[in-house]
């Protein structure tokens, strides 16, 4: 990716940014919001701006970062998994992590734990959800052969996702079912600030890890065998994607509930205007992730006086966009 | 004398509604299957939705057999043991936990109450119409069906005097309404503007003329979240914080209580006037919410609660005495001051 087109997706970042810290559906005029950064510039006492101040740190700006830091981290670990698995229809969800993540929300919810304990569980079932995958998957392959990972996969996921109908099924109509329906569905409105300043280092730090990783997934998407001829060690390779990009999307879902179809399409965009070196697939899909999160949320937040859950938002853009690069995708992939 | 004459007067409008005995039978005739076979009064009855339960809970609890789900342990101190033992059959109430008729056929229930908006429903038919038990189909949607359905009821069941109570008491409580509107407009009042928050983050609401927000117009007050359309009948709908911002409600109502103990500690919330004002408020749910979620006869006490809130000068009600007196009578439970706390929201 060259220097030029990755300045150009940042600053196309920036622009999002800035666009939704001052989009909102409690307006303020121009050059309130003037007055008010010169002031937050200068280090003025901000008791004057008490409204627009709290609107920024507490609602906008954790929605935002947490807008980043999702988009960036499902899309780089669909990504991942695309060139990992060889397979354009991979997507983060391929081991089940977001099966196992929705499980544990669900279950803490049906308890009525307390938030940390709730995010906690989240986590940890989601991390649980691959390890499962990855053990049926040892079972039948010592070597973890890609077809028997996907069935691991596909076994974890149904397992952790009747489990949660059976939640679904017995929690409370009143109160519980809707939190969990809610949950599932995803929404950036379930960033809390304290939960934030928690996940943003190491997420930060997992999406780093899977951008540079791009030279050994090269070598792995050309089959097995070629990469061990290239002196790559495949197993350590993929245990290694897998567990940062587990990571990784395990949190997001303990930011924000499940959002799917990011980590499907936006590397396929990537790949459609950067081409098939995973190099620049990966950073190109943290960055287009993110600036397409912060997009369908700031549609979700504005477009009426209700808030539409992002999970169907990014689905509503996002299928018109892959069948789009649908063409392009199967002839460069 | 005056306050006797008043009286007086709305005993007569008591009755206004009231259906005559032949009225009730017409009314079971058309809104009834295989009901010839109940020849005496029937001693088992299962109500097919919550709804049903609770009014026939209020109504003869002694003859519930079978109930819809899990009693929530939140219910359970506040219930009839009979009640609590009852087993869990199922119901017709959305999210698919339909009867389990073999169940049912043990249980053999001599009369079924079945909504009357599912009366046409076919699945319903099917499983209900195979056992062949005598059905009734009626109606808790607004706080009038429950009048008439109690009076109904009270006559299958035969109940009439204890509905005759209930009803007296529901009458009471929907004039009020009109009076406290009554009450608004001749005083020039403006209304208060109310926002109801539900959902673990408080985002979750109901628009304006919702069946689950139902109370808040009845107690000459106003729900801040007008929608283009009319919300579906499940509600919950989303809203974003600053949109509710936008709104600066006089009022907020709060259906969890995970959401109460945190809305004052909260730096956005605390940006609301009514949070600032302190005009937050935990809707009572024991054993079922006097609010909505689930709708239920409770909802004659919540009116009288929300009234009080809404414009204490109103009516001058002591809520815990009002509270008091509505258990007594619609639970056969004497509330001390421990369980009234416990009610209100006062502790924990």
């Amino acid at each position: 990716m060259s220097k030029k087109s990755f300045l150009l997706l940042l600053s196309l970042l920036i622009l999002f940014i800035f666009g939704s810290l001052l989009l909102g559906k409690y307006g303020f005029s121009a050059s309130e919001y003037i007055r008010y950064f010169v002031a937050v510039l200068k280090g003025e006492n901000l008791e004057d701006y008490k409204i627009i101040h709290t609107l920024v740190t507490e609602i906008r700006l954790p929605r935002i970062i947490a807008c980043l830091l999702i988009g960036a981290s499902l899309a780089i670990s669909g990504a991942a998994y695309q060139a990992m698995f060889v397979n354009p229809l991979v997507s983060p969800s391929i081991l089940g992590v977001l099966s196992g993540a929705g499980f544990g929300a669900a279950l803490g919810m049906f308890f009525r734990l307390n938030e940390v304990l709730i995010q906690l569980s989240t986590f940890v079932f989601g991390f649980l959800a691959v390890i499962f995958a990855l053990l049926i998957s040892a079972l039948y392959s010592r070597s973890g052969s890609v077809i028997v990972l996907v069935l691991g996969g596909v076994i974890s996921g149904s397992l952790f996702t009747s489990l949660l109908s059976v939640l679904k099924y017995a929690a409370d109509p009143n109160d519980t079912l809707p939190n969990i329906t809610y949950f599932l569905m995803g929404s950036l409105g379930f960033a809390s600030k304290s939960f934030m300043e928690l996940s943003i280092l190491p997420m930060f730090i997992g999406v780093l890890l899977l951008a540079f990783s791009g030279k050994y997934l090269n070598a792995l998407s050309l089959g097995e065998e070629e990469a061990k001829s290239l002196g790559i060690n495949v197993f350590k390779v993929k245990i290694f994607v897998i567990l940062v990009a587990t990571f990784v999307s395990a949190l997001s879902v303990t930011i924000a509930g499940i959002i799917g179809w990011i980590g499907l399409i936006t590397p396929h965009i990537a790949r459609f205007v950067y081409g098939a070196d995973n190099r620049s697939v990966l950073t190109a899909s943290a960055l287009i992730g993110a600036i397409f999160l912060l997009f369908c949320d700031s549609f979700s937040r504005l477009i009426f006086t209700f808030e539409i859950p992002i999970g169907i938002v990014t689905s509503l853009f996002g299928i018109p966009m892959f069948i789009l690069v649908l063409r392009r995708a199967k002839k460069s992939f | 004398m005056l306050k006797k004459i008043l009286i007086s007067l709305l005993v007569c409008l008591n009755f206004a509604f009231a259906m005559s005995s032949s009225e009730i039978d017409q009314f079971i005739s058309q809104n009834s299957r295989d009901f010839e076979i109940l020849t005496k009064e029937p001693t088992r009855v299962y109500a097919s939705n919550p709804t049903l339960l609770y009014l026939l809970y209020a109504l003869a609890p002694e003859k519930i057999s079978g109930v819809n789900f899990e009693w929530n342990d939140y219910e359970r101190p506040y219930l009839k043991d009979y009640v609590l033992t009852q087993p869990v059959v199922g119901g017709f109430f959305g999210q698919g936990k339909i009867p389990n008729v073999e169940m049912l056929l043990r249980l053999d229930p001599e009369l079924i109450l079945v909504n009357a908006s599912s009366k046409n429903v076919k699945k319903m038919t099917e499983i209900f119409g195979s056992i062949k038990k005598p059905m009734l189909y009626l109606s808790g949607t607004s706080l009038e069906d429950y009048l008439k359905s109690w009076q109904i009821l009270g006559k299958v069941l035969n109940r009439e005097q204890r509905a005759k109570e209930l009803i007296d008491y529901a009458q009471n409580s929907i004039n009020l309404s009109g009076k406290i509107n009554e009450y608004l407009k001749t005083n020039n009042i403006k209304k208060l503007r109310i926002y109801y928050a539900q959902g673990s983050d408080g985002l979750s609401t109901e628009c304006e003329g919702s069946q689950h927000a139902i109370l808040i117009p009845l107690s000459g007050a106003e729900v801040v979240h007008k929608c283009e359309k009319e919300s579906s009948a499940y509600g919950h709908v989303k809203v974003s914080f600053e949109q509710v911002l936008k709104y600066q409600p006089d009022m907020i109502l709060v259906y969890e209580r995970d959401f109460y103990d945190k809305i004052y500690s909260d730096p956005k919330w605390a940006l609301l006037d009514a949070v600032k004002n302190k005009k937050v408020y935990y809707i009572p749910r024991e054993p079922f919410s006097w609010f909505d979620r689930p709708p239920s006869f409770m909802r004659f006490l919540g009116i009288k609660w929300l009234i009080n809130l809404a414009y204490p000068e109103a009516f001058k009600f002591d809520i815990e005495s009002e509270a008091r007196e509505f258990y007594k009578l619609f639970l056969g439970l004497e509330l001390n001051d421990e369980h009234i706390g416990k009610i209100l929201g006062k502790s924990k």
